[in-house]
């Protein structure tokens, strides 16, 4: 009985929760729905970036740290994996060491932060990643220099264990869907719309894949498994690579953000002061994000290389990679997880979609400049934070918002009453 | 006025210099357990240098800060919080995007165990909250639990202030001017709170005021500030009768 | 044995970058102290003025005019900058550095779109080749970059205490409306600040390129470096930077000249050190 009172009640908390659960659904089936390789291989860097735009808020949007080293975690994580990768290490210890360096960059930039003001460290983070930068462009035998390094594709992802794990998690998720929107259906309460729109979407969906799915996987044609077992294309595969732990450290993330810990990061970002005044150790707690935001940076990092097949410092270590970060941060909305990850998207796809016009591809970086510039002077709150927003008291929360904010920063210039 | 020994606050010959200027010139006073000593003097008199030399956010040039008998000058601000003092602002300075009842959760949290707990979601942890309700309960605010705290009226930022430092549980309150800018109407309100913290409760309060009918109400003794220097320290009625308080800040009334 | 003419070419060398980093890294400085701006864009001026200065000498072929015109065009440029967007997000220090580093992002952009990836050099007649001082041979255009630098140090220093403007400015970050109740227009002064400290940049770039020639990665490398200048001599300070500037512009050259793997990393270090001996730098207050 017990078991079942359970299991009900993770249902329903699973039912709350369908926009994600279909989002999920759509992310982990695109692949055996559409036929597009260059979509694929797209959405992959998306994920891979997405990652490391969470990590960037997990440290900024969450303990009020603004960093500009983010390049030094996820290019140091590339090279980590890259490096073993070429010495014919396994691809899991490979991804695990880069890890486990980014959490080691990700603690000593947490450590700067202890003697140094916001600025200051916004400077300093800075400046650590231009010489990691720099260390690594000029010493070509270690990073390849302009032409780069080459990485050779892990022989992992053509393993079986690996594919019957993707495809089970994929069977799993669309099975939960589908139970949750049945039980909806069976549900009393429930809007007699709402229950046409449910079926007609699940149907449709079942129905797309089913009709798709199965050309998408083919036999393999070579090596000791040949004809004996199904798998799908290796874009595909790196397609889940990159998507199972995005949603992995999603999971991870949220769950640590609405812990009491994670309550803190925001009580340290809203007032860092009174925060130290009511006796928390900002510092440490500034540590454990900086810390936990290099093992996401690390790993996103680790997954580019593999997947680029090929890296070298400006892609991976140069500003560039930094200044996307922020972008993908404030379109997105930082504090909110979800919206950088929202900002990767978008910019990433806006981007390749810029490349492909006649006469203006060249100028896309340009574009994407122009338009960051549009954004932080007219979204200064990012895309999902305004949406957040917007329906009740939008407009004149967001005024407000804005209001104590320009008064805050007013503050330092008009002094207080009454001090001394 | 000569302190008893069990002044649960004493500062010895407490100085902060910046550069040329002297904001705290050589103070020593205490204060003992259930005692609400005011604090008053003109603007720019070294109060709020003071506090903050007190709770750590500036160290002393010269002196020495002790509190239950061991020493605290020089330790950072949250190390000191974590001994059992606690302080409200002059000016409102509260998590301002977060409701009301999450400010002073956070405040609770910071007493209990969970400061490094990752994994339970906050909403599950219940007794966090009880005492959060009790608590607003306490100032009033319990109807505007779950108001974003920047668009409180300001009286009731004015009680936030006050009960999130009533939610560490301190031995010592610093209550920096909480009447600030309150209404009229609403300013009985907050001496009815602070007669409650002392009714129910053997914690010490520092309070700096500058309305004189809330110091007269709810102060044991009153010190009076100048330039740095304690000038006057008496029970209240003698001190709206000292000449030279009267001259300084009364204006001679 | 190091020969002592590599260590003394190495040191007027440092002298020379000195200079240079001080035009950049003072305007960042004065840009932040004065306003409270925090400039990432800086570096871009820098490169932007050293491309136009390419080009100014290309059609003049006068070395006076390429360095007044280029930081006649970082002063316009500036200007228009802090006009049009950098003023509406005063007091909030997070949008400022986006901002500031999204117009980094454009101008290194349209520096490759207009003048191309290919770094681009100019020699201007008569600052050539080299003379010997004190037995040592010495190139002629590093000496007078060490003139010119301090030529422009003084003056700016006269410009900001004995000047009225400067005054204004100076008294105008203290309480700003103090000086708007004196009748003076605060806000012009503070956008004519910007164009300065951004003027101070562009001429620094322009008189940096016959030495180390105009590229499109200048924009990054220099902000950096002037990062590290504003961090070591203190954020605000124009003493600070003109000092700082001459500590990292040594250790600099000489590790390029001694240990050429490691130069970047010599001036992080410093930094690093500076900052956990004195957090506010050499010469800044303590906030």
């Amino acid at each position: 009985m017990k078991m079942n009172v359970k299991l009900n009640q993770v249902f329903e908390t699973l039912s709350k929760k369908k926009t994600a659960l279909a989002t999920l659904a759509v992310l982990f089936t695109f692949p055996l729905v559409t036929p597009s390789r260059y979509y694929m291989v797209l959405l992959a860097e998306v994920f891979i970036w997405a990652l490391l735009a969470m990590s960037y808020d997990l440290v900024l949007g969450y303990t009020g740290l603004v960093s500009f080293g983010h390049a030094a975690l996820f290019g140091i994580g590339a090279y980590v994996s890259a490096l073993l990768l070429r010495m014919n290490f396994p691809f899991l210890p490979a991804i695990f060491a880069a890890v486990l360096f980014g959490a080691i960059l990700g603690l000593t930039m947490g450590i700067f932060s202890l003697r140094v003001s916001a600025i200051y460290y916004a400077l300093v983070t800075l400046a650590f990643a231009e010489v990691i930068f720099a260390i690594f462009n000029k010493w070509v035998e270690l990073s390849g220099g302009e032409t780069g390094l080459s990485v050779p594709r892990p022989d992992f992802l053509r393993s079986t264990p690996f594919l019957i794990f993707a495809l089970a998690i994929s069977v799993a998720i669309i099975s939960i869907l589908c139970i949750t929107a049945v039980r909806d259906l069976a549900k009393k309460g429930v809007h007699a719309r709402n229950k046409i729109v449910y079926s007609v979407l699940m149907i449709g969906f079942l129905v797309l894949l089913v009709c798709t799915g199965p050309s998408k996987l083919h036999l393999i044609s070579e090596g000791p498994m040949k004809d004996r077992v199904i798998t799908i294309s290796i874009m595909n595969i790196y397609y889940f690579l990159a998507l199972m732990p995005l949603v992995l450290c999603y999971l991870v993330a949220d769950r640590i953000v609405n812990s009491p810990m994670g309550r803190i990061f925001v009580a340290i970002r809203e007032n860092e002061e009174r925060a130290k005044m009511l006796g928390y150790d900002v510092f440490k707690y500034r540590l454990i994000s900086s810390t936990i935001s290099g093992v996401f940076a690390g790993l996103a990092g680790s997954l580019y290389a593999p997947f680029a097949l090929s890296i070298n410092p400006a892609n991976v270590l140069g500003s560039a990679v930094t200044i996307n970060v922020l972008l993908y941060s404030i379109l997105g909305g930082l504090g909110t997880l979800i919206g950088p990850m929202i900002g990767a998207g978008i910019i990433t796809l806006l981007a390749s979609e810029l490349t492909r016009i006649p006469d203006i591809g060249q100028y896309w970086m340009l574009t994407l400049g122009i338009f960051y510039l549009l954004v932080i002077l007219f979204l200064p709150y990012g895309i999902i934070v305004t949406w957040r927003l917007k329906g009740t008291t939008a407009k004149k929360t967001l005024k407000k918002l804005i209001e104590s904010i320009k008064k805050s920063g007013r503050k330092e210039y008009a002094g207080e009453e009454g001090t001394p | 006025m000569k302190y008893s020994k069990k002044a649960i606050l004493e500062t010895k010959n407490l100085t902060k210099k910046f550069g040329g200027l002297v904001a705290v010139n050589n103070v020593s006073f205490g204060v003992e357990k259930g005692i609400c000593k005011g604090l008053i003097g003109p603007n720019g008199a070294g109060k709020t240098t003071f506090f903050n030399l007190i709770c750590g956010l500036l160290k002393p040039t010269s002196g020495k800060v002790f509190f239950k008998g061991e020493e605290i000058s020089g330790l950072p601000p949250h190390k000191i919080s974590k001994r059992g003092i606690s302080r409200s602002y002059q000016i409102t300075n509260v998590f301002t995007r977060l409701s009301v009842l999450e400010n002073v959760r956070i405040a609770v949290q910071s007493r209990g165990k969970d400061n490094y707990n990752f994994y339970s979601n906050s909403e599950d942890l219940k007794e966090y909250k009880k005492k959060t309700l009790e608590i607003l309960e306490t100032v009033g605010l319990k109807r505007r639990a779950y108001y974003l705290a920047d668009f409180l009226p300001h009286g009731d930022q004015r009680k936030l202030e006050i009960a999130m430092a009533l939610a560490t549980e301190p031995d010592l309150l610093l209550l920096d001017e909480p009447t600030a800018g309150v209404s009229i109407e609403e300013v009985p309100d907050v001496i009815k709170i602070i007669q409650k913290i002392k009714q129910n409760s053997e914690i010490a309060i520092l309070l700096v005021e500058h309305k004189i009918d809330v110091i007269m109400d709810v102060c044991d003794s009153v010190m009076v500030m100048h330039q740095g220097s304690i000038i006057a320290d008496d029970i209240p009625e003698e001190i709206t009768n000292n000449k030279l308080v009267q001259t300084v800040y009364l204006g001679g009334d | 044995m190091i020969d002592p003419g590599l260590i003394f070419a190495s040191i007027i060398d440092g002298l020379a970058f000195a200079m240079l980093l001080f035009l950049i890294a003072s305007g960042f400085s004065i840009i932040f102290g004065l306003l409270g701006i925090l400039n990432f864009a800086h570096g871009a001026f820098f490169m932007v003025g050293a491309y136009v200065a390419v080009t100014l000498f290309e059609y003049s072929n006068n070395f006076a005019v390429t360095l007044v015109g280029a930081a006649l065009f970082g002063l316009v440029l500036g200007v228009a900058i802090e006009f049009s967007t950098l003023r509406r997000i005063h007091g909030n220090p997070i949008a400022q550095i986006m901002l500031t580093l999204g117009y980094l992002l454009i101008f290194s952009q349209l520096v490759l779109i207009v003048w191309g990836r290919i770094s681009k050099i100019f020699y201007p007649i008569g600052l050539t080749g080299s003379t010997i001082v004190l037995g040592i041979r010495v190139p002629v255009y590093r000496g007078f970059l060490i003139f010119f630098g301090l030529v422009i140090a003084a003056s700016t220093y006269l410009f900001l205490t004995r000047t009225r403007l400067g005054t204004i400015v100076r008294a105008g970050t203290e309480d700003a409306e103090m000086v708007e109740a004196l009748g003076i227009n605060v806000k012009r002064a503070f956008t004519l600040t910007f164009g300065l400290g951004t003027a101070l940049a562009a001429i620094g770039g322009a008189a940096a390129v016959p030495w180390l020639a105009a590229t499109p990665e200048m924009g990054t490398t220099w902000l950096f470096i002037s990062l590290v200048v504003t961090v070591v001599g203190g954020l605000g300070s124009f003493k600070g930077s003109f000092y700082g500037s001459l500590l990292i512009g040594v250790l600099h050259q000489l590790s390029e000249y001694f240990f050429p793997q490691l130069t970047f990393v010599i001036d992080f270090v410093t930094m690093t050190a500076v900052l956990l001996v004195r957090p506010e730098g050499l010469f800044g207050e303590r906030k």
